[in-house]
C-alpha cells in the first residue's frame, strides 16, 4: 500500500468513516471537513506513530501543521528519511 | 503584601478602594508545570485567549484591566446597561491573538512604564491576575504593583491534583476511592479493582496530576476502552519524568458543585461562592446560581471551604481558590475532587447578584461553529427576533457576556469559524429559564 493510502485508512479507521469519504476531500483540504479535531487526532497520531515507527515530538503537535494529507505525508516521508 | 487588602470587601462593601489591576491569564497552568497538551489546535486558542474579557464583570470603575484587544464597543455599551462598571482598558501595543498576555505584558516597555507611573503616583495599587505564576511575578517587580496572590511555586503545589487528595485525607474528608499509581500496569490493576470489587464502578477516571480544562484526563468507559486508553495515557507520559496517576471510580453523580474560597493576606476565609456546575463528561459547559441543593448542604460547603482555605493558608497559599466537589447518587458529598489555586471562570460571575438582585441565573457555555463569520451585534440581533435578548430595564433575558470569543472572523490560516459563546440566562423564575435555554440552543444550531 503506498504512503498516503496508509495514512488514508488509519484517518478513516479512527474516525469509523467510509473509506470512500477521504475520497471526497483534496489532498489539501483540512481534516477537519471529514470530522478530524484536537481530540481524535490525538488517536490519529498515536497509530501514525505505531504504522510507520516514528515519533512525533510534542512540539510538532500543532493541528495547523498536520490537518491535510499532503501535510501528513511530507511530514512522515521526512521523519522516515531521516 | 498589603495585609489589609482584602478582594472580596474591595468588590462588594469597600468598591471605591484603591486601584486593582486586572489581568486574565488564562492558560497560566502550563508554566507551573509540564502538561500533557495534546494536539493544539490554533483556532481554539483563540477564543480562549479573548476570555480574558469575562474579567470585565468583576471589575470596578477606577481599575484598569489589561486585555489582549479592545472589547467591542457595542459589547462595552451593553455591559455598562446593565450596570457592570467600566474599567480603564489598557492593551499592549504589540499584540496577537495567541501569545499569553503576560508575555505580551513583559514584551512591551510602554506598557510597563504606565504601570510603574500608576504604582507610583498611587498608593493602593493592587496587581490581581488570574493566576499567579514567574511572568506575573516579573511585572509585579518590574513595575512595583503589589501583586496579591501566593508566589508561583505555592500555586504550582496547590493546583497538584496528587496533593488536593492528601489534603482531603488529612482534613478527614470523604475522598474518591482510588489511589495514585506509577505505572501502566499499576493502573490496569486499579481498573480491575474498582470495577470489579464494591460498589463496582463503571468507569474509571485516570488523571495526571497537573492536567487542566479536561486536558490530562482520561475517562475509561468500558473494558473494551482500557487497553487503547492506557495506550494514549502511556504516549502522553513520555518526556513528564516521573509518571503519577490519580486512578479513581467515576461517581454517578446528583450534582457537581464549584465553590469559591478567598483567602485574604492575612488569612481571613470566605466561601464567596457555591455553584451548581453543569458539566459534560469532565468540561465545564455552564452553572447555575444559587445552586439547587438544601440550606444544610449549601452550610455544610461553607465549613468545607472555610477548613481548607485555613489549611491552604498554613501552607502558604493566599488568594481566590476554586474547589470542585461532587454529590453522589448516595447523597455522599465528596467535598474535594480537585483545587484550582487560582481564578476559575466561574470565580468571574460570582459577584453578578450585585447587578441582579436575587434572579436565579443559568450560564451557558457553547463552542461554537457557525457557517459564517458571527459577531457580537449579530448575535444579539437574532436573539432579539426569538424575543430572547435580555431587556437591561428588568434584566430578563439571555445576556451575552464576552463578544472576544465570538467566531467574529476567520483567522489567518484558518479555513472555518469556531468561537465561543457565554451567556447568562435571567429571570426570576426557573421554568422560564429552561424556555429561554431552550430557544438559544435552537439559536445557536441554526448557524450552522
Amino acid at each position: 500500500m503506498e504512503l498516503v493510502e496508509r495514512i488514508e485508512k488509519i484517518i478513516t479507521d479512527v474516525l469509523k468513516i467510509e473509506p470512500g469519504t477521504i475520497k471526497e476531500i483534496s489532498r489539501d483540504d483540512t481534516l477537519n471537513r471529514i470530522g478530524v479535531d484536537s481530540v481524535n487526532f490525538i488517536e490519529i497520531v498515536i497509530s501514525l506513530e505505531d504504522e510507520f515507527n516514528i515519533t512525533f515530538e510534542d512540539e510538532e503537535l500543532l493541528l495547523q501543521n498536520l490537518n491535510t494529507i499532503n501535510k501528513l505525508k511530507n511530514v512522515i516521508t521526512q521523519k522516515l528519511e531521516s | 503584601m498589603d495585609k489589609d487588602f482584602n478582594l472580596i470587601r474591595y468588590l462588594t462593601e469597600e468598591k471605591d478602594k484603591g486601584i486593582i489591576i486586572w489581568l486574565c491569564n488564562i492558560g497560566a497552568e502550563k508554566y507551573w508545570n509540564r502538561v500533557s497538551a495534546g494536539v493544539i489546535d490554533r483556532n481554539e486558542d483563540i477564543p480562549v485567549n479573548r476570555i480574558e474579557e469575562m474579567n470585565l464583570l468583576i471589575c470596578r470603575e477606577q481599575d484598569i484591566v489589561i486585555l489582549r484587544e479592545m472589547p467591542d464597543a457595542e459589547y462595552l455599551n451593553n455591559l455598562k446597561s446593565m450596570g457592570f462598571s467600566i474599567p480603564t482598558v489598557m492593551t499592549p501595543e504589540e499584540t496577537d491573538l495567541f501569545t499569553p498576555i503576560s508575555e505580551l505584558v513583559l514584551k512591551d516597555e510602554k506598557l510597563l512604564q504606565k504601570l510603574k507611573d500608576i504604582a507610583e503616583k498611587n498608593e493602593n495599587v493592587y496587581f490581581v491576575p488570574y493566576a499567579v505564576t514567574y511572568l506575573e511575578e516579573s511585572i509585579a517587580e518590574i513595575t512595583g504593583m503589589k501583586l496579591m496572590g501566593a508566589p508561583s511555586s505555592v500555586n504550582a503545589r496547590v493546583n497538584d491534583k496528587i496533593y488536593n487528595r492528601e489534603i482531603s485525607e488529612i482534613l478527614g474528608f470523604n475522598v474518591c476511592k482510588g489511589k495514585i499509581c506509577h505505572t501502566i500496569d499499576e493502573i490496569r490493576q486499579q481498573y480491575e479493582e474498582l470495577t470489579s470489587s464494591e460498589p463496582y464502578f463503571q468507569k474509571v477516571i485516570v488523571k495526571e496530576p497537573n492536567g487542566a480544562s479536561g486536558k490530562g484526563l482520561y475517562i475509561i468507559d468500558s473494558r473494551d476502552k482500557l487497553e487503547s486508553s492506557l495506550r494514549l495515557i502511556a504516549r502522553f507520559a513520555r518526556g513528564r519524568g516521573e509518571a503519577k496517576w490519580l486512578v479513581e471510580g467515576w461517581y454517578n453523580k446528583k450534582f457537581d458543585i464549584n465553590y469559591q474560597i478567598y483567602i485574604s493576606p492575612k488569612g481571613e476565609v470566605e466561601v464567596f461562592s457555591v455553584k451548581q456546575q453543569l458539566l459534560r463528561d469532565t468540561v465545564y459547559i455552564g452553572s447555575v446560581l444559587p445552586p439547587r441543593i438544601s440550606g444544610d448542604i449549601f452550610e455544610a460547603y461553607k465549613e468545607y471551604g472555610i477548613t481548607i482555605g485555613k489549611y491552604l493558608y498554613e501552607t502558604g497559599y493566599t488568594g481566590v481558590a476554586g474547589i470542585d466537589s461532587i454529590i453522589t447518587e448516595q447523597d455522599e458529598i465528596i467535598p474535594v475532587v480537585e483545587i484550582n489555586g487560582r481564578f476559575t471562570l466561574s470565580t468571574y460571575i460570582s459577584f453578578i447578584d450585585q447587578k441582579l438582585k436575587d434572579k436565579k441565573v443559568l450560564s451557558r457555555y457553547f463552542r461554537f461553529m457557525p457557517d459564517k463569520a458571527v459577531g457580537y451585534g449579530e448575535l444579539l440581533k437574532v436573539l432579539e427576533q426569538q424575543s430572547i435578548l435580555i431587556s437591561p430595564e428588568n434584566k430578563e433575558g439571555v445576556f451575552i457576556y464576552t463578544a472576544g470569543t465570538l467566531p467574529y472572523k476567520l483567522h489567518e490560516g484558518s479555513d472555518y469559524f469556531v468561537g465561543r459563546v457565554f451567556a447568562l440566562i435571567i429571570s426570576e423564575d426557573w421554568s422560564k429559564i429552561e424556555e429561554y435555554n431552550s430557544k438559544l440552543e435552537n439559536v445557536i444550531s441554526s448557524f450552522s
